[in-house]
């Protein structure tokens, strides 16, 4: 097991490697309705957050889609 | 072939040359974009020359299709099926008290004309769904997503990609906005199915709220890239397949890469 260094909503956080962006989700206790994800400015399809894996220094932006006009 | 007078434009098939002329009406009326190198006369023609479709007549679609409006886009057709609302009136901002009760692609007609007479405004006072999308979309040369729900959204998406035909995307929700340009023939780039796989999205205007300008602000930047697009076409300085957020309150926008989902059931190609 090795700590990692990822930006999370541009918020250093230190994490214990393999984390996954599905279980970032759970650590970070956030309501996955309506949340997509983007890992180094790339959105990572809902179907792969937990297969996609952090290294040090990753950035992530979580954020809520929204669908009002 | 449609009833803009002020370009003489020799022809209309896309990416042709234009040749034409400005009177002088013509250049004190669009004086200001005229001096953009994004614009520039012959983008004024294609401008002139250019069909836009924008579906969803609220806070988006009723700023949107003014601003198309007042640059010149020569056909341009309304889609709601929607009235006017006195709830509407905080953010939509083309109608006023007047309007209450009126189909809005009826007012917004009426409040265009005054704009520009000589614009063809074609309306559609019907909502826009998976059967009725492929006519009403046939002849544009971009389409604009004004809705507000998902699964029209959907629709639209699907229909645009299977037709090839530009997609400007706007939403907001509370004080936040997002907007993705989607060529929609670009293998590279994901499309609006690959965002929202599998994910439930809930927030609209009716259940989260919104503040009018933020609305305005989503409008204001698919206005512009719409614009932008007719003018140069593929040419056009924008970026396409990058979904941005906006964040009202902290003045902040970020931009995202939307690659192509490899499950999608729109735009992924096996071949």
């Amino acid at each position: 097991m090795t700590q990692i260094k990822v930006n999370v909503n541009n918020q250093p956080l230190n994490v214990i490697a393999p984390i996954s962006l599905s279980e970032l989700i759970a650590l970070k206790q956030i309501d996955v309705d309506g949340t997509a994800i983007a890992k180094n400015t790339a959105i990572v399809s809902k179907r792969e957050w937990s297969t996609t894996y952090l290294n040090d220094n990753d950035t992530v932006d979580i954020f809520t889609l929204v669908a009002g006009g | 072939m449609h009833s803009h007078s002020f370009i003489q434009p020799t022809a209309h098939s896309a990416g042709q040359v234009f040749e034409h002329s400005l009177n002088t009406q013509d250049i004190r009326r669009y004086s200001r974009q005229l001096m953009l190198d994004s614009v520039t006369d012959e983008g004024q023609a294609k401008l002139a020359s250019s069909h836009a479709v924008v579906i969803g007549l609220g806070g988006l679609g009723s700023l949107v299709a003014r601003y198309l409006a007042g640059a010149g886009v020569g056909t341009i057709t309304l889609v709601d099926g929607d009235t006017v609302d006195i709830s509407n009136l905080q953010r939509q901002v083309t109608y006023n008290e007047m309007h209450l009760g009126e189909l809005k692609a009826k007012s917004l007609f009426n409040e265009l004309r005054k704009v520009d007479s000589k614009l063809n405004i074609i309306i559609k006072s019907i909502y826009a769904d998976s059967k009725n999308l492929p006519t009403l979309i046939s002849t544009a040369d971009c389409v604009l997503d004004c809705t507000d729900n998902i699964e029209t959204r959907k629709y639209i998406n699907a229909v645009t990609h299977r037709a090839s035909i530009p997609l400007f995307i706007a939403a907001a929700s509370g004080l936040r906005w997002q907007a993705l340009n989607l060529p929609q023939n670009n293998k590279r780039i994901g499309c609006y199915a690959c965002l929202v796989e599998h994910i439930d999205v809930r927030e609209d205007c009716l259940s989260k709220g919104v503040l009018g300008p933020v609305v305005g602000m989503a409008a204001c930047h698919q206005a512009t890239q719409a614009l932008l697009f007719l003018a140069k076409r593929f040419n056009a300085d924008i970026k396409w397949g990058h979904y941005l957020t906006g964040n009202a309150s902290q003045g902040s926008l970020q931009s995202f890469i939307l690659p192509p989902s490899s499950t999608c059931e729109v735009c992924h190609d096996p071949n």
